[in-house]
C-alpha cells in the first residue's frame, strides 16, 4: 500500500510548473496607467533630465543600462538613430510586418500567450502574431536549421528544477535587441524562465554576442497571467498586414 | 471493509474514468494529404502526356467554369467570383488574401498547403498554419463569443469545441467576408464553419468540414481534410518560421 501511494507522490514532484495561459507584461516602470494622470499622480511640471544633453555628456545618447556596444555597432546604432529622427522605419522589422526577433519578441508589448506540454513549450506574441518554439525533448537544431536563421531562432530548454532554461541560437541579424540597439549574427540569448509568484512569470534574459557587444547584456521581463473569465485571455489575431494593404 | 476491495474500486475507477473521459492528443506537426494522393513532385511523376480534359471549355458547357465539387453559389456570389476571376487571369492578387501575407481565414487556411502545427490542452486546442504563420484557437471551457468578438470578425475568426466521444466538434463565427472559402470561392459575413475532427488511425487525423452561408451559398459546402503526422524519427516535425512580410520588403 506503501508503495502504491507513493508513486503518485514522487511523480508530482518531477512534474514541471505549468506555463500555459495568457499573459500582459508588467512595466518595469509599475502599474501602467495611460491616459492623462489621475488624481493621485504628480503635479507640476515633469522633473528636469538629470543628465545633460546625451551627445555633450559623452554617453552618445545610450544609458549605462543598454547593450554596451562594440566601435563597430556604436556606428551602426548611429546610423540607425538618424534614420529614425529622420521618421524612417527602414530598419525596424516589426514596422514592416516582420516578427520582432528575440529577445525583443519577449518584451510582448500587447499580450503573450503560452502553449506547453511536455516535449515543447510555444510562446506567441499578439504582436506581429510572432511564434517561438523552445524543444524540450533533448533535440539539437541541425546544420540546415543553423545555417538558416530565422527571427525567433532555434531555441531548446530543459528544466532545472521549477525553472525553464533556454538556449537560443541561428538568430537572424537584422532585428533589435532592444528597441533600436542591432547586434550581430553571432548573438546568442539565454533565458531562466519560472514563476515567481501565483500568476508571475519572470524570464530573466542574458544576451552574448561577441561581435557587436562588449559584455554580455541581461535584462528581466516579468509578466501576469491574465485570469479565465476576465476577458483579458484571449489575444486577437493581429494581422499586421492588413495595416500595409491600407496604407497603398 | 476490505482493504483489497477498497483499492481494487479505486483501480478500476481510475481506469474507467481515463478510458471514458480523456480525449484524444492531437498535439503535432502534420503535413496534408493531397486528395489525388500522395504528393509526388517532379521526380516521380507521371510519363507521357497529361490526359486530356474531362468536361468541354468551361465557358461553352454552362459551367461557367465552376466544378460541380465547388461550393454552389448564388446568383449575387457568382457574379462576384466572376469578377475575382477576371482579376486573377489578368494577373492581379488584389483578392487574395494570402499574398498580401494576410491570414488565409477559415476554412481555406485548414487545407495547411504547408504544415500544421497542433497544440492542445484541456481549455484550448491551437492550430498553426506555417503559410503566413496563422494561427487559430478553439476554445473548449465553454466560454461563447462576447458581442465584441462578434462585432469584430477576424480571419481565423472565433471557434468554441467540444469532445463528442473521440470526435472535436468545432464551431466557427465572427469570419471576415475578403477571405475565400477555398480555391477563389467568395463567402458573405454570414458564413459560419462546423468541423468534425478526429483520428482515422494513429497519426492520421481528418476535419469534415461544413461551411454554411445563406447569402453566398445554395447549400451548405462540405468538404474533408485528411492530415499526416510527422514524427522526429523522420526528421520532418519541425515547421519553420514563414515571415511572409519578407517578400514584401524585397518586393518594393
Amino acid at each position: 500500500l506503501i508503495l502504491t501511494l507513493s508513486i503518485p507522490v514522487a511523480l508530482c514532484a518531477q512534474t514541471p510548473p505549468d506555463f500555459s495561459g495568457v499573459y500582459y507584461p508588467i512595466s518595469p516602470f509599475g502599474k501602467f496607467t495611460g491616459g492623462p494622470p489621475a488624481g493621485g499622480a504628480q503635479t507640476g511640471p515633469p522633473p528636469r533630465p538629470k543628465a545633460s544633453a546625451p551627445l555633450a555628456d559623452g554617453s552618445n545618447g545610450r544609458t549605462p543600462d543598454e547593450p554596451s556596444l562594440t566601435p563597430e555597432y556604436m556606428a551602426k546604432w548611429q546610423t540607425i538613430s538618424k534614420t529614425r529622427i529622420a521618421g524612417s522605419s527602414e530598419y525596424d522589422p516589426v514596422a514592416k510586418c516582420l516578427p520582432p526577433g528575440m529577445p525583443a519578441a519577449m518584451s510582448m508589448f500587447y499580450g503573450m500567450e503560452v502553449m506547453q506540454n511536455k516535449d515543447k513549450i510555444t510562446f506567441f506574441s499578439e504582436l506581429n502574431d510572432a511564434m517561438r518554439r523552445v524543444y524540450l525533448d533533448g533535440r539539437k537544431p541541425s546544420q540546415k536549421v543553423l545555417d538558416d536563421p530565422t527571427y525567433a531562432g532555434y531555441s531548446t530548454g530543459h528544466w532545472e528544477g521549477d525553472t525553464l532554461v533556454v538556449d537560443t541560437v541561428a538568430l537572424r541579424e537584422d532585428t533589435f535587441i532592444e528597441n533600436f540597439t542591432p547586434h550581430s549574427d553571432a548573438m546568442t540569448v539565454k533565458e531562466r524562465i519560472r514563476l515567481t509568484g501565483p500568476g508571475v512569470l519572470e524570464d530573466r534574459i542574458t544576451v552574448t554576442d561577441s561581435k557587436a557587444l562588449t559584455k554580455s547584456w541581461e535584462t528581466v521581463k516579468s509578466y501576469r497571467k491574465a485570469k479565465p473569465g476576465s476577458g483579458t485571455d484571449e489575444l486577437r489575431e493581429f494581422a499586421c498586414a492588413e495595416g500595409i494593404a491600407d496604407a497603398k | 471493509m476490505k482493504l483489497e476491495k477498497i483499492l481494487l474500486s479505486m483501480i478500476v475507477g481510475v481506469g474507467a474514468l481515463h478510458a471514458q473521459s480523456t480525449p484524444p492528443d492531437f498535439s503535432g506537426v502534420y503535413y496534408p494529404i493531397s486528395p489525388f494522393g500522395r504528393f509526388s513532385g517532379a521526380a516521380s511523376a507521371p510519363k507521357g502526356p497529361p490526359p486530356r480534359p474531362t468536361a468541354s471549355a468551361p465557358l461553352s458547357d454552362g459551367s461557367r467554369g465552376r466544378t460541380p465539387g465547388e461550393p454552389s453559389l448564388t446568383p449575387e456570389y457568382m457574379a462576384k467570383w466572376e469578377t475575382i476571376s477576371k482579376t486573377r487571369v489578368a494577373g492581379s492578387s488584389e483578392y487574395d488574401p494570402v499574398a498580401k501575407c494576410l491570414p488565409p481565414g477559415m476554412p481555406a487556411m485548414m487545407s495547411m498547403a504547408y504544415g500544421m502545427e497542433v497544440m492542445q490542452d484541456k481549455d484550448k486546442i491551437t492550430f498553426f498554419s506555417e503559410l503566413n504563420d496563422a494561427l487559430r484557437r478553439v476554445y473548449l471551457d465553454g466560454r461563447k463569443p462576447a458581442q465584441k468578438v462578434l462585432d469584430d470578425p477576424t480571419y481565423a475568426g472565433y471557434s468554441t469545441g467540444h469532445w463528442e466521444g473521440d470526435t472535436l466538434v468545432v464551431d466557427t463565427v465572427a469570419l471576415r467576408d475578403n477571405t475565400f472559402i477555398e480555391g477563389f470561392t467568395p463567402h458573405s459575413d454570414a458564413m459560419t464553419v462546423k468541423e468534425r475532427i478526429r483520428f482515422l488511425s494513429p497519426g492520421l487525423l481528418e476535419d469534415r468540414i461544413t461551411v454554411t452561408d445563406p447569402k453566398a451559398l445554395t447549400a451548405p459546402w462540405e468538404t474533408v481534410k485528411t492530415y499526416r503526422k510527422a514524427s522526429r524519427e523522420k526528421g520532418n516535425d519541425e515547421l519553420r518560421e514563414f515571415a511572409c512580410a519578407e517578400g514584401l520588403g524585397e518586393a518594393k
